[in-house]
């Protein structure tokens, strides 16, 4: 279980991560979004000890980052934002570097290797030098480099940005096993249909603060006291949509691109029912009438103010 | 005791560190057309010294003179070469893994930031000992001339070795705390000039002797310390074989040079873990309990080795210039590891009271408490071992001293004040620090300074006052006490603005 507590980091007098707190357990795919310079990589930084926090606290099953780094780092796997690469390093060599960094036994190094070259497809690049491969194979030997030691806590910094769809969906995939694995993956990004459909936590930051953190079904369902609905009719609209906008509870009733009413509605499902009531009762043509699936990139529209640092 | 001996050994062998660099720095054809044309250079060097000699026009006697001096240019040329490139060679490896972030993929991993440090260490030290094995060629040719014996050639190279294993240990440690390769650059070149001008300076009472022509013990009223000039070879140019005095002992002096020079490493090593430590306050806290123990071990070696002088101020003169010249190392371990950024950056925001169970940690607010402790640490063995020192002038002398380091940690907080960051201050106040010394040399030296405030054209201020290089004459002892009282209001002046100025930022 990982909690991070109030969290802050102060450069110099800015205050680059403003007091972040939220709690994952083991399972979770947790998606943290922000825009480029909200605070994601110092976070995700702070937690795995390559930052001192200015204050507040983070710990993992009970160990905190700062009381002991080093049994955080033997249970956790990072992967920085851009990958750290060496020059001149071939890949096997790049492995044997990380089997001796994570106390693999040097007997046993070459068959982890050659285990991990197997698991990631990359056994016909052995020889090759890290940077001839391409970047999804490289960002594919750098999860690999992660997986060594079977961490308890992935923390993936924009794992995607630069990747082509097909990797990018493979890399979709794999994360979702390892959530499956029982890991608490943390998945950083300020592309959002890159995270669409594989997180079951969210968490917008802006300028350092963590605006809202829940399950994804929770902040992508109408919220509690607004309803989204989509509305279509039979035949033209507008007599529905005039009679939509004279409702006192009804905000922003609107046609959109493909004809159809989309409104907010204040209140409960009562509330909703109440409405499909009357709208049968005005004896008004409606085919459908429907819950609006929102997706992340319109609750990280709705929660943000598009602030910069 | 397993774990511990695991780490502390475990360390030199099998680390990836240095495996990984093994495996690049040698991988292309760049670097054996460097070392060839090193070692081309080298002898043609060896080779223009031996044929000028060679045409020597003087005595056999002059001409064996000029060949041991050849020889120790010799030495001094490789000494150079070798640790620029080994010190540079780590420090650059260290910055551009930092810049490319392949070191949060090292520390995000549990490897110590030891086992990291050893590793550029070892690797730089790798070229040190290639480049010696290819320079012996060309000490060769000197022996076989008659410039030096075998062993003096075998024994310098041990201790080029070890001394460049210093300077690359001393670049790993700028590099560790920089975020560019200008800075640990620049630094590291400093500490070897600081270095080899306080090494040479202890060691000057020596001319140019080997073993060949050596005196039967070196004639200096301090002869441990003379022959830590072999630790900048060519320069403080001492026979590794000449016999020396420690504590009553005779011994070659390569032994006592050595010893010195790997504490020196052991330091310089620290210092650069605690650049790369998680979290850094208890690493930095670490470090200063380092500089503790080794200015107490350092002043505990020298006091004892110092031969009492009679009671007149003639030889109090002599024995303050000593001291005070190996007050500069002192002083820049005081500079190293105190703390003394503006209080944003080092203290807890609650905090920001001094108390004594907080000593060690490196907040700014005990960094003048901290300074006095090493001052302690230093001048406590000299006052327990050197009952010479026990007296008016002694203690006067070791205040002075105290009041200068309490100086310069004022000073340099008041700089990280204005500068806001803690290494451009340090940086202003190594300025400050040179500016000093070019003062003192130029000024005070040769009693210049003196003569002027004879002729009145040179008021209140000997600047043999403000250097604690070069001792007290008599007559800059008699203007001591309006110096200290000056020095004390400074020095408190100073202080104060700084508190003042974190209470209110
Ligand atoms: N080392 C640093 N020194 C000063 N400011 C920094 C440093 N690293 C990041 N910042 C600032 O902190 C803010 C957050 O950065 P970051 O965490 O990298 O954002 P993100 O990963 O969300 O794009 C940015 O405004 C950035 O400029
Ligand atoms: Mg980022």
């Amino acid at each position: 279980m990982l909690v991070v507590d109030n969290l802050k980091k102060d450069y110099n007098g800015f205050q680059a991560v403003q007091g972040i707190s939220f709690e994952l357990e083991p399972g979770d795919v947790f998606a943290f979004i922000g825009s480029n310079g909200a605070g994601k990589t110092t976070t995700i930084r702070m937690i795995a000890t390559l930052l001192e926090p200015s204050s507040g606290t983070a710990s993992l099953f009970g160990v905190d980052v700062t009381k002991d780094p080093m049994a955080i780092r033997r249970m956790l796997g990072y992967m920085p934002d851009f990958f750290g690469l060496y020059d001149d390093v071939k890949v096997w060599e790049y492995l044997d570097f990380f089997a001796t960094i994570y106390e693999v036994p040097p007997r046993e190094r070459r068959k982890v290797i050659d285990n991990v070259l197997e698991l990631t497809d990359l056994s016909s690049k052995r020889d090759a030098f890290v940077q001839s491969l391409s970047r999804g194979m490289q960002q594919r030997l750098c999860l690999a480099r992660c997986l060594v030691h079977d961490p308890k806590l992935l923390l993936l910094d924009e794992p995607a940005s630069g990747l082509d769809p097909r990797a990018r969906s493979e890399l979709k995939e794999l994360i979702l096993e390892l959530g499956r694995m029982g890991k608490i993956v943390i998945v950083s990004s300020h592309i959002l249909p890159e995270l669409e459909g594989f997180c079951n936590k969210v968490g917008i930051v802006e300028r350092g603060q963590l605006l809202s953190f829940g399950p994804t079904s929770d902040l992508t369902r109408s919220s509690g006291t607004t309803k989204h609905l989509v509305i279509s009719t039979l035949g033209s609209p507008e007599g529905t949509l005039a009679w939509l906008t004279s409702q006192p509870n009804l905000t922003e009733a609107r046609l959109n691109k493909d004809g159809n009413i989309e409104c907010s509605l204040e209140g409960d499902d009562a509330a909703q029912a109440q409405l499909l009531k009357s709208l049968v009762e005005a004896n008004l043509p409606i085919r459908t009438f429907a819950d609006r699936r929102i997706d992340l990139e319109d609750v990280f529209f709705q929660v943000t103010t598009g602030a910069v640092n | 005791m397993a774990t511990w001996l695991k780490e502390s050994v475990g360390g030199y062998f099998d680390n990836p560190v240095a495996t990984r660099d093994l495996r690049v720095h040698f991988r292309n054809g760049r670097i054996v057309i460097l070392l060839v044309l090193y070692a081309l250079f080298v002898s043609l060097m060896a080779q223009l010294s031996i044929g000028n000699i060679q045409s020597y026009p003087g005595s056999i006697a002059s001409a064996q003179r000029e060949l041991v001096t050849a020889y120790f240019s010799l030495t001094g040329l490789i000494f150079g070469l070798v640790s620029l490139v080994s010190a540079m060679s780590a420090a650059f490896s260290v910055v551009s893994e930092r810049q490319r972030k392949a070191m949060d993929l090292v520390f995000s991993a549990p490897f110590s930031a030891r086992r990291y440090v050893l590793g550029k260490v070892i690797s730089g030290v790798r070229y040190s000992a290639i480049l010696i094995a290819m320079s012996l060629p060309a000490m060769a040719a000197l022996v076989v001339a008659g410039g030096a014996t075998t062993l003096d050639v075998l024994l310098h190279c041990a201790l080029i070795l070890a001394s460049s294993t210093f300077f690359t240990a001393v670049g790993v440690a700028f590099a560790s705390y920089a975020k560019n390769f200008i800075a640990p650059l620049a630094m590291t070149l400093v500490v070897a000039f600081v270095w080899s001008v306080t090494l040479l300076t202890l060691s000057q009472s020596l001319r140019v002797v080997s073993s060949i022509s050596a005196p039967s013990v070196v004639p200096t009223a301090f002869p441990f310390v003379s022959c830590l000039g072999l630790l900048t070879p060519g320069l403080g140019a001492v026979s590794p074989t000449q016999p020396v005095q420690v504590y009553g002992f005779t011994t070659q002096a390569w032994i006592p040079a050595l010893v010195v020079v790997l504490l020196a490493i052991r330091f310089a090593i620290v210092a650069a873990t605690t650049g790369l430590e998680f979290p850094i306050g208890k690493a930095a806290r670490t470090l200063r309990v380092h500089g503790l123990v080794y200015v107490f071990v350092l002043g505990l070696i020298i006091a004892a080795a110092i031969v009492p002088p009679t009671s007149s101020f003639g030889d109090m003169y002599q024995y303050s210039q000593l001291a005070s010249r190996i007050f500069a190392p002192v002083l820049i371990t005081t500079l190293y590891t105190a703390p003394f950024g503006s209080d944003r950056m080092n203290q807890p925001p609650d905090r920001t009271a001094f108390t004594f169970k907080k000593i060690l940690w490196p907040y700014s607010t005990n960094a003048l408490a901290y300074g006095l402790l090493l001052c302690a640490a230093w001048w406590v063995p000299f006052l327990a071992l050197a009952s010479h020192a026990r007296n008016g002038i002694g203690l006067t002398f070791i205040f002075h001293s105290c009041l200068i380091t309490g100086f310069f940690v004022a000073l340099l907080r008041c700089y990280s004040h204005l500068t806001k960051t803690t290494e451009k201050a340090k940086g202003f106040l190594v300025l400050t620090l040179l500016f000093m010394v070019a003062l003192s040399v130029g000024f005070a030296g040769d009693g210049t300074a003196l003569r002027l405030v004879q002729e009145g054209s040179f008021s209140v201020y000997d600047l043999a006052l403000i250097r604690p290089w070069l001792g007290y004459t008599q007559d800059s002892f008699n203007f001591l006490p309006v110096h200290l009282i000056l020095l004390s209001v400074a020095t408190a002046t100073l202080f104060y603005a700084a508190e003042k100025r974190s209470r209110r930022g």
